[in-house]
């Protein structure tokens, strides 16, 4: 089963802490060593596209009026939705160690139609 | 976190910790039932104490000190173990609980010795799979059964008796050494690819794969290329899997009937799976340019990424197929290698290439089996020679087991019959 995971936060004047992101990059090599990392990535600047009221709007961000900012994804394939969720409570427990004070939301979903549904 | 207080928390904690759990108990204890016993009983222990106090800092190493706790405590009660204390006294004294941080160095090589273990040649092929399977992935006996469709009582008495073999064969839990290495290394390589084929052209059950197999083979197989990042065997292993992993979910048609690569409906191969196979085939590669020796699994990594390049079938490299079919032929002959070679042969430089390859093989190759004469009528039919082909295919439906395989020969031995080329007029 494939789970796609995304680390969010709010954005905020900091840049975050060496000793996080090191601890994350390690945390993902051994992700990808444990044989269930398939692809991760983190995100840059925004470009959004809008269709409202039957109008197109493009826009570039970032958003000043954004609540929370997709930091990086990471896709899993794992057996269970628990190990998914088992990987996002690590990267968060990492933030908490190593950020303290900065608020973070980790969404895991499911992967539709991946191949593991053949 | 509500999360924490399932068991499947703590399953899935397991199934990232538990073969390096096992593995470093493996090392201390020179005992795999022992090392086994002592890791379940870590496990009973989170899942009693983890959903009430959540789930630990590093729960991997958490798991390590309470199984070593328990089994220096095990070995304080037990006046028959006495002797062990003495004996490996190494890695089981109190004062190594401090030294989990200098332990962990020597942790990545604890599973891949584990998986020389799993994989010995002392035991038979099935049992290496299954063995892997318990101890490096971490997987339990029914997940085990419920994935070869098996009975939990019969995949329970395969380990004990794997792990019984081991013992009684004094199977050294140490590295094998230089000139021992490689061939040792074969054996991993094999029984995780012995893991995918079994998911992938099941033989037995009601499935004709099975997807979960060919999973835990390609996390196996990543893990092995993580493990041995020199490797350019153990880079192609994974680079290998996970390009036949990408062409799964177009091995079927809508009516279940399988569907051959040629006829694949390319669109709906993997693409991750394709991208990251053609990658660790390139690591290969280059590792093997650079002196370290490659073999069989970086020859048949090369071919199928030939296939994964190509967009659509009639845009295949047959000729560099071919070629790497002569290569294969030279380091591990066999029939089915030749067979194969027809094939490439055939399209890369005409069918009268093929069936001289064919020509050549000892009469009564490969008896009872369907693969010769098929190959040969598809040559000969695309040579033109359609009664001929028509004979070679009827052999062939003669031959097959399969209802799906013997109708599909039956419809082109008619067709060649009814279409007769003018050579044979």
């Amino acid at each position: 089963m494939r789970y796609i995971m995304f680390v969010k936060m709010t954005p905020g004047h900091d840049a975050p802490p060496a000793a996080l992101m090191s601890a994350v990059e390690a945390e993902i090599k051994q992700q990808a060593a444990d044989g269930i990392l398939l692809d991760a990535g983190g995100y840059g600047p925004i470009h959004e596209l809008r269709l409202a009221g039957g109008e197109v709007t493009t826009t570039d961000g970032p958003f000043s009026e954004t609540k929370e900012v997709i930091g990086g994804f990471s896709l899993f394939e794992v057996r269970t939705r628990d190990e998914a969720v088992e990987q996002a409570r690590r990267m968060l427990a990492l933030h908490q160690e190593f950020w303290p004070g900065q608020d973070v939301a980790i969404e895991v979903r499911e992967v539709a139609g991946g191949p593991a549904e053949e | 976190m509500s999360d924490l207080s399932t068991a499947g928390a703590v399953t899935a904690v397991w199934r990232r910790e538990s073969g390096r759990v096992v593995a470093g108990l493996a090392r201390m204890t020179h005992d795999l039932d022992l090392a086994e016993d002592l890791a379940q009983d870590a496990l009973v222990a989170a899942l009693e104490q983890w959903p009430r106090e959540g789930i630990p800092r590093n729960p991997g190493a958490w798991l390590m000190s309470v199984a070593k706790r328990r089994a220096i405590d095990g070995f304080r009660r037990e006046e028959v173990l006495r002797r062990k204390v003495t004996e490996l006294g190494h890695g089981l004294e109190e004062a190594d609980m401090a030294d989990l941080a200098e332990a962990v160095d020597h942790i990545e090589d604890d599973v891949l010795r584990l998986m020389f273990l799993c994989a010995h040649p002392a035991l038979p092929p099935e049992s290496r799979t299954v063995l892997t399977l318990r101890l490096v992935a971490g997987l339990s006996t029914s997940e085990i059964a419920r994935a070869y469709f098996a009975k939990e009582p019969a995949v329970g008495q395969r380990i004990s008796r794997a792990k019984r073999t081991l013992a009684e064969a004094k199977a050294s839990f140490d590295a094998p050494a230089a000139a021992e290495r490689a061939p040792r290394l074969r054996y991993v390589l094999q029984t995780v690819y012995l893991l995918f084929n079994e998911g992938y052209a099941a033989t037995g059950g009601d499935s004709w794969t099975r997807p979960e197999l060919c999973h835990e083979a390609m996390r196996l197989a990543r893990m092995l290329a993580a493990l041995a990042p020199d490797e350019p065997e153990a880079q192609a292993l994974q680079g290998l899997l996970e390009i036949q992993g990408s062409r799964l979910p177009a091995r079927f048609d809508a009516a279940g009937h399988p569907v051959l690569l040629e006829d694949q409906d390319r669109t709906r191969w993997d693409q991750l799976l394709r991208r990251r196979g053609l990658a660790a085939v390139s690591r290969a590669q280059a590792l093997a340019a650079s002196g370290h020796p490659g073999g069989t699994y970086l020859v048949q990594a090369m071919i199928a990424a030939c296939h994964a390049r190509a967009r659509r079938a009639e845009e295949t490299d047959w000729t560099e197929i071919a070629r790497l079919y002569d290569i294969l032929a030279q380091i591990a002959p066999g029939p089915v290698v030749e067979v194969n070679r027809a094939v490439a042969h055939g399209r890369a430089s005409g069918p009268s290439a093929g069936l001289a390859v064919l020509d050549v093989l000892p009469e009564g190759t490969l008896p009872g089996s369907h693969l010769i004469p098929t190959v040969r009528g598809d040559l000969l039919e695309r040579a033109g020679h359609a009664a001929a082909a028509a004979a070679a295919f009827a052999e062939a439906a003669a031959l097959t087991t399969n209802t799906d395989e013997r109708a599909l020969l039956e419809r082109r031995a008619a067709a060649c019959r009814n279409h007769p080329s003018p050579s044979d007029a």
